[in-house]
């Protein structure tokens, strides 16, 4: 591929344009100087001429297709939400977008928290998910402390080792996995969950990698002279300049381990051990096609999510951008 | 390639330019720090680095291993003994109708939901970026942020509701989709089983996994586009590009990596999908349309008890996402990937 001649006498009027000038070129062969400046003349024109006839049509398919979206993204919920409120009759017999006839009827509620296990699935899911994150955010900086800031030999090879978890996927190793948490005696525990939570989360190392980087080497080592060891170093200065990324792990991670099924169902399946997820599931065999209490357990599943997400959004995109964009 | 200071570099080549830095300056001095092993770098390196790679060479390494070599055993996960077999489970495999069909889901999953989301997901997300009036400012259209949450909605929803709530909304009789259909005189559709057939199941549970990774996407690749400097798109509209021509020639390439990070993590989430196709069709779907590889497996070996056999299907799964990855890589290669655009700034 050619690369454009990013020179070109028109090109140099507006700094801008040198960024986009060769984008706009690479999909065909690039005319002489005159021809360009006519054939821009020539789309300018017919884009002004069009203007009047597609910005009205523009504008109603632009909004159509988004609040097509919004409503994709929304009315299932919105249903789920007032089944849960509906009585079995009035949920069998009602439309789905019906609003239910009595909005405190908190019957369904009732029963998903004490026959449903919820309570206890909450228990559970609070402790695995304060350990997890806790551990996560202790091992995650200072790997990425000792990856960044060490020389050693074997470090692209660690790096390399934590790769391969984000290319293989679990389920590939789950028998094997499994063995390996039966043996240690900890299948039917929470310390099954927690471990493979926090012990195995590359995502977050590579996060907290990207954010060390922007940490000047400068401040360590002047801290170094004046005499702190490695363990002051990340305890005084790096762990609370990485604030903002912790932040994002504990959101991102937080939200996964909330939302994990999978682990828990293989490896706690005792009834007191159910997770938020899977005393949710578990509804679906004794209330077998009772949706109305299903509904109930989603809904007492989603609202802290969704409390937590409205609190949180800033951060949430935030937090995104700077792992995005470094 | 930082380490110019090479004292034995004949200095007639090179250029001035390359004096070594006084040996205090602030630079990329890596190597000038000075090796002590000293009992406080020991002590830190061994908490800091052994303990987590203990964990993980324990719970992520070794089972890999592992794997590798259970997958050429006959073993039933139930007692000790078990014989080698070579690659007799991988020739199992390939006459294993129920794995074909597993495999064959998995890899249309793969195929379509990445593309599908990502198509969607820069779509909305050019939109409140810079989609909006074509006079003034580049920026987003009216109400961008209320879209962008809204979008982000369904990643806080944990993927087994996801799946409880659209079984729910696909419910042939009481469901909201064929409520909405027959409402707008589609009588046809009065109790279609969107996930009871077998023309229309895989399709139905696509578009769930699609609804669900959409947002979170979105919001990654908003993230991506507002690190693109404003003048570069303010400069193609005056060079006249339209919507569509800025998003394909201006955008795509600019956030390129990340579009390609998200391929990959898609396509393995795709891959897999078993909670999705856990909780909307546990049986497999109707003809096994939505059985996955990853739904195998779990049947195999914690239902079935054949254990070796099962690690064969999971040692197969694996080959199957890092040839995706290298797939993904390799398009990515030949299109011109690497020749980063924003290396002409």
């Amino acid at each position: 591929m050619t690369r454009p001649d990013t020179t070109r006498p028109e090109a140099t009027d507006r700094e801008a344009i040198r960024y986009v000038s060769p984008l706009l070129a690479v999909t065909g062969p690039l005319p002489e100087p005159g021809r360009v400046e006519a054939a821009r003349r020539r789309v300018r024109n017919a884009w002004r001429a069009l203007r009047p006839l597609t910005t009205p049509l523009g504008i109603a398919l632009k909004y159509t297709s988004l609040l097509i979206a919004v409503a994709c993204a929304v009315i299932p919920l919105i249903t789920v939400f007032m089944a849960a409120f509906k009585t079995r009759e009035e949920f069998a017999t009602s439309d789905p977008l019906a609003p239910p006839g009595d909005w405190l009827n908190l019957e369904n509620f009732v029963v998903a928290f004490t026959r449903g296990g919820m309570l206890q699935g909450f228990a559970n899911t609070t402790i695995i998910l304060a350990v997890s994150l806790v551990g996560t955010i202790l091992i995650g900086t200072m790997t990425a402390y000792a990856v960044d800031r060490f020389d050693f030999r074997g470090r692209r090879l660690v790096l390399g080792a934590f790769l391969l978890a984000t290319l293989v996927p679990a389920v590939t190793t789950q028998v094997a996995t499994f063995q390996v948490v039966n043996g240690l005696g900890l299948f039917n525990t929470r310390w099954a969950a927690i471990i493979l939570f926090m012990g195995t989360d590359i995502v977050s190392i590579y996060i907290f990698l990207q954010f060390m980087r922007s940490i000047p080497r400068s401040l360590d080592e002047a801290a170094m002279l004046d005499g702190a060891n490695r363990l002051t170093i990340y305890a005084r200065i790096v762990f609370p300049l990485l604030r903002p990324a912790i932040a994002t792990v504990v959101i991102i991670k937080g939200i996964a381990i909330y939302n994990e099924y999978y682990i828990p169902f293989l490896y706690m399946p005792s009834r007191d051990l159910g997770v938020v997820s899977t005393s949710l599931f578990r509804f679906m065999g004794p209330f077998g096609a009772q949706w109305e209490i299903i509904s109930a357990g989603a809904v007492l599943v989603i609202v802290p999510t969704l409390i937590a997400f409205l609190l949180l959004q800033r951060q949430i995109y935030s937090g995104l951008t700077s792992g995005a964009t470094k | 390639m930082s380490g110019t200071s090479h004292p034995a570099a004949p200095g007639g080549v090179v250029p001035p330019v390359a004096t070594p830095r006084p040996g205090n300056a602030p630079g990329p001095g890596r190597r000038r720090r000075r090796r002590r092993i000293s009992f406080d770098r020991a002590s830190f390196f061994a908490v800091a680095l052994l303990l987590p790679l203990t964990v993980y060479v324990i719970f992520v390494i070794s089972p890999f291993a592992q794997a590798l070599y259970f997958s050429m055993t006959d073993w039933s996960g139930f007692t000790a003994d078990m014989a080698f077999v070579g690659l007799d489970n991988f020739a199992r495999l390939l006459g294993d109708d129920k794995f074909m069909r597993a495999a064959l889901n998995s890899a249309l999953l793969a195929v379509i939901v990445p593309t599908v989301t990502i198509v969607l997901a820069i779509g909305v997300a050019t939109m409140v970026t810079v989609g909006g009036s074509t006079t003034g400012g580049v920026r987003g259209v009216r109400g961008a942020g209320f879209y962008r949450v809204i979008s982000f909605f369904p990643y806080c929803v944990p993927a087994i509701v996801i799946g409880l709530v659209w079984a729910q909304v696909y419910d042939p009789s009481r469901g909201l989709l064929n409520g909405v259909l027959t409402g707008i005189g589609l009588d046809g559709m009065t109790d279609f089983p969107w996930l009871g057939d077998s023309r229309t199941a895989m399709g139905a549970s696509m578009f769930v996994i699609i609804w669900s990774f959409v947002g979170f996407y979105t919001v990654l690749f908003v993230a991506a586009i507002k690190g693109v400097p404003g003048e570069i798109y303010e400069a193609a509209r005056l060079d006249g590009a339209g919507r569509f021509r800025t998003a394909i020639s201006i955008t795509v390439p600019l956030i390129r990596d990340n579009v390609r990070t998200a391929w990959i993590y898609l396509g393995i989430a795709a891959i897999d999908s078993f909670v999705y196709m856990q909780a909307m069709n546990p049986g497999g779907g109707p003809g096994y349309s939505t059985f996955v590889i990853s739904q195998d497996l779990y049947q195999t070996a914690f239902s079935k008890g054949q254990f070796g056999y099962a690690t064969a299907m999971g040692v197969v799964l694996a080959l199957v996402t890092l040839l995706f990855a290298g797939a993904v890589f390799l398009v990515d290669r030949i299109t011109g990937g690497r020749d980063d655009v924003r290396g002409h700034a």
